[in-house]
C-alpha cells in the first residue's frame, strides 16, 4: 500500500496484535504485584489448595484478556483538521486531541512480539507536562511510516510558515539518513566486558535479599534458625572456602549478567545523523529507535571506567529537554565510541563552538575540596581503626584500614580529576575517580544559576556554583566566591542577550 | 544572525554584577508567620513526646531523661535562632532581565532566575499567610523542582505587581 492509500479522517483501530500486547502488558503489571503470592504458593501450597490456585490464575488470565479485547475495540484514532484525535477508554471514555505542531518527536519501537508480526509501536512526545505523551501500541509498518510522513509534512508547513529554517527536518523522517557509528560485533563484546560489573553484582545482592526478606516475612524461612548457630572452628574454615568459591561465582555471575545486559541493550547499535538531529537504534530482541534534536539536547556527557579507559572506549549519553515525568527516558545513551567518535558528536552538536572546545581552559576546584573529604573520612575511620587495634579486633583493624586507605585514594583521585571550564558559548564540567567523566553544555541551555555556601565554605570565601540546565545540572563545587560570581554573571549575560531556542 | 555577538569578547569588569545589588527584605509581618510555624511545629511534637511519656513508661535511668529534655530545648532555641536570624538574610532583587532571590544564614543560597527562561508564575496563599495578608510567589523555570524560587512573605500587591512584570517581561524577550 502506497501512503495516498490512506485516508486518515476515518477512525481506525490499531493492528489487531495490539490485543496481544495489551494483554502481555496487563498480565506483565499484574504478575509484578502478585509474584510474592505466587512464591508463596509455591512454597507453602499443598495440594487441596493447588486446584483454587490454578482456577484463579486462570480466571486472572481470562478477565485480563476481556479487558484488553474491549480497550482495543474502543480506541480509535484519526486525523482532523491538523489534529490527532484519539478516543479511547473501557470505564471512562476520554479524547485526546494532539495539535501536529505540539508533537516534538515520532519514535518507533518494535519488541519480539512487534517483530514477529511487523508492527511497530508509535511514541509521541508533545511539548508539556507529564502524561501527555502518547503511544499506540501496535501499528501496520507502512500505516506507522504514512501517518508519521503525513503527521510531518503537514508540521513542516507551519513550521516554514514562521520561518523558522532551524526546526526544518528536524524530526525523524525515515529516509536520507547519514550512518555516522555502528557498533560492531567485536566491538559489542568490548563494550559487555568492560561494564561495571559491580554494579550487576549489587543488583544480584539486592534481588536476593529481596527474595529473603519477601520469604522471611511470609514465613517460609524460621528467623531463628539463623540466629541461634553457633559456629564451631572447622565449621568456619570450611565457611571460608566456600565464601571464597560463592564469591568468585558471583563475580562470574555479575560478568555474565553485565554481558548480556549490554549485548541485550545496544546489539546492532546504529547511530545516524538526520537533519539538525541523531537517531540511535539498537537492541538485540526489542529493537528501539530514539531520536534527538539538537536544539533540545541540553548536555552532552562522555564517561569512561576503569575498564573501559584501557580499552579506550567511552560510553555517551545525550540529555533532552522534555516533560519532567519521561525526563529520564529522555537520555540517549550510546556505548563503545573512541575519542573520534565523541570528537564527532561534539562537532555536530556544538556546530561553530566546535573550535572553541580546544581553547577551554580547565581550571581545578580549590584544595578544600580534598581536606574536606580527608577530613571526613579520618573522623569516621581513626576511631574505629584505633578501637580495633586496642581491642585486639584485627580482623576488623585491618579491614578499616583498607577502608580507609581506599577512601583517601579516592578523595585524592576525585580532586585531582574535578575540573571545569567556560569558553565562548560552552560549559565544560568533568571529573571521575578511577575512570574519568565530562559533562558539556551550551550557555544558552542555562536556566537558572545558584550560588550556594556552607559556614565552613564561606570562612575560605568559597562557593558551590550550580548551573541548572532543562536537562539536569552541572555543579561546580568549592570554587572562589568571587570567581563563582564572574562565571554567574556572565553566564547571565549570554542567557539574557541571546535569542536561540533552547528547545 | 543571532550567532553573531557569540564571539564578542566580554570583560568581566564591564559585566552587570548580581553582587552590588540593593536587595528588597520581605514584609515584617512574615517573620510572625514564620514563628507562628515554628510554634505549631513545636507544640504538636512536645504533645507527642507527653503522650509517650505518660502513655509508655520511661526504660532508661532519669539522668537521660534530662539529657533528652535538655537537647529538645536546644533544639528549640536554635530553631527560633536560625528562623530569626535566617528571616534577615531573605530578600529578592529585581533587575531588567532576570530575578535574584537570596537567602540562608550560614547556609546561604543566592539562585537568579532569567525572565527570557520563565516557564510560569504562580502565587500561593497559605492558611496563616492569609490571616497576615501575605503570599508566596513562585518562579517556574524548566531546570527542575529543585531549582524553582519561591519568594515568601510579600504582600498581595508586590507579588501581584512582580507577577505581571515577570510575565511581560519574559513575554517581550519571546517577541524581539
Amino acid at each position: 500500500m502506497r501512503k495516498s492509500d490512506f485516508d486518515f479522517s476515518v477512525p481506525r483501530r490499531q493492528s489487531y496484535v495490539a490485543i496481544l500486547i495489551i494483554s502481555y502488558r496487563l498480565y506483565k503489571v499484574i504478575a509484578r504485584q502478585l509474584w510474592p503470592f505466587l512464591l508463596i504458593f509455591l512454597f507453602k501450597g499443598s495440594f487441596s489448595e493447588s486446584s483454587t490456585f490454578i482456577f484463579s490464575i486462570i480466571g486472572i488470565a481470562l478477565a485480563g484478556a476481556i479487558y484488553s479485547s474491549i480497550a482495543f475495540f474502543k480506541y480509535y484514532f484519526y486525523i482532523n483538521n491538523e489534529t490527532l484525535v484519539i478516543n479511547k477508554g473501557v470505564f471512562q471514555k476520554s479524547v485526546l486531541e494532539i495539535p501536529f505542531d505540539r508533537i516534538q518527536s515520532i519514535n518507533f519501537e518494535q519488541n519480539l512480539i512487534h517483530r514477529v508480526f511487523n508492527v511497530v509501536k508509535l511514541n509521541m512526545d508533545t511539548a508539556g507536562s507529564s502524561g501527555s505523551e502518547l503511544q499506540l501500541n501496535a501499528l501496520d509498518q507502512t500505516l506507522a511510516t504514512a501517518i508519521t510522513e503525513h503527521i510531518l509534512s503537514n508540521q513542516k508547513s507551519v513550521i516554514q510558515n514562521a520561518e523558522e529554517t532551524r526546526s526544518e527536518g528536524s524530526i525523524p523522517v525515515v529516509d536520507n539518513k547519514e550512518v555516522i557509528f555502528r557498533l560492531d560485533i567485536p566491538q559489542l563484546l568490548k563494550v559487555g566486558m568492560s561494564e561495571n560489573h559491580l554494579r550487576s553484582g549489587g543488583f544480584i545482592l539486592l534481588f536476593f535479599l529481596w527474595i529473603w526478606d519477601n520469604l522471611r516475612d511470609a514465613g517460609v524461612v524460621e528467623k531463628e534458625q539463623m540466629e541461634d548457630y553457633i559456629p564451631s572452628p572447622e565449621v568456619i574454615s570450611q565457611s571460608i572456602t566456600l565464601m571464597a568459591i560463592l564469591a568468585v561465582v558471583f563475580f562470574i555471575v555479575a560478568f555474565i549478567i553485565s554481558l548480556v545486559r549490554s549485548v541485550l541493550k545496544y546489539y546492532d547499535l546504529h547511530m545516524y545523523r538526520i537533519g539538525e538531529g541523531f537517531i540511535i537504534e539498537s537492541g538485540l530482541f526489542s529493537r528501539k529507535e530514539k531520536a534527538a534534536k539538537d536544539v533540545k539536547i541540553q548536555v552532552l556527557r562522555w564517561s569512561q571506567n576503569l575498564l573501559q579507559r584501557l580499552s579506550g572506549i567511552y560510553d555517551l549519553s545525550m540529555r533532552q529537554a522534555s516533560s519532567v515525568a519521561t525526563a529520564r527516558k529522555q537520555a540517549i545513551q550510546v556505548a563503545g565510541l573512541d575519542k573520534q567518535d565523541i570528537e564527532m558528536t561534539q562537532r555536530f552538536l556544538f556546530k561553530e563552538d566546535y573550535n572553541n572546545l580546544v581553547n577551554i581552559n580547565f581550571k581545578g576546584v580549590s584544595s578544600y575540596f580534598l581536606y574536606k573529604r580527608l577530613f571526613r573520612w579520618t573522623f569516621i575511620f581513626v576511631p574505629l581503626i584505633i578501637l580495633t587495634f586496642y581491642i585486639a579486633k584485627y580482623k576488623y583493624f585491618y579491614g578499616f584500614v583498607l577502608i580507609y586507605l581506599l577512601s583517601i585514594l579516592r578523595s585524592v583521585l576525585k580532586y585531582s580529576k574535578k575540573k571545569y571550564g567556560i569558553y565562548g558559548n560552552v560549559i565544560a564540567v568533568s571529573g571521575g575517580v578511577f575512570g574519568e567523566n565530562a559533562a558539556y553544555s551550551l550557555t544558552h541551555k542555562v536556566q537558572n544559576i545558584s550560588i550556594r555556601s556552607t559556614p565552613f565554605q564561606e570562612r575560605r570565601k568559597l562557593s558551590t556554583l550550580i548551573i541548572f540546565t532543562a536537562s539536569g545540572l552541572h555543579q561546580i563545587p568549592d570554587i572562589a566566591t568571587q570567581e563563582a560570581l564572574e562565571i554567574k554573571n556572565r553566564l547571565l549575560y549570554h542567557v539574557e542577550r541571546s535569542s536561540e531556542e533552547w528547545m | 544572525m543571532e550567532s553573531d555577538f557569540n564571539n564578542v569578547q566580554v570583560y568581566n569588569d564591564t559585566l552587570p554584577r548580581v553582587e552590588t545589588l540593593d536587595f528588597q527584605p520581605l514584609e515584617q509581618k512574615y517573620l510572625s508567620v514564620l514563628i507562628i510555624g515554628r510554634v505549631l511545629y513545636f507544640l504538636i511534637t512536645s504533645g507527642i513526646l507527653l503522650t509517650l511519656y505518660i502513655t509508655a513508661p520511661f526504660p532508661y535511668p532519669q539522668e537521660a531523661l534530662y539529657g533528652v529534655i535538655a537537647l529538645f530545648v536546644i533544639h528549640i532555641i536554635w530553631s527560633f535562632v536560625s528562623t530569626i536570624k535566617g528571616y534577615r538574610y531573605k530578600s529578592y532583587a529585581l533587575r531588567q532581565k532576570d530575578i535574584v532571590y537570596k537567602s540562608g544564614w550560614l547556609w546561604k543560597n543566592m539562585t537568579t532566575a532569567p525572565f527570557n527562561r520563565v516557564q510560569h508564575v504562580r502565587i500561593d496563599q497559605g492558611p496563616v499567610e492569609r490571616y497576615f495578608n501575605l503570599s508566596k510567589l513562585k518562579v517556574f523555570t524548566a531546570g527542575g523542582s529543585t531549582s524553582d524560587m519561591t519568594i515568601p512573605g510579600l504582600s498581595p500587591e508586590d507579588s501581584n505587581r512582580l507577577k505581571e512584570y515577570i510575565v511581560t517581561q519574559s513575554h517581550s524577550d519571546e517577541e524581539e
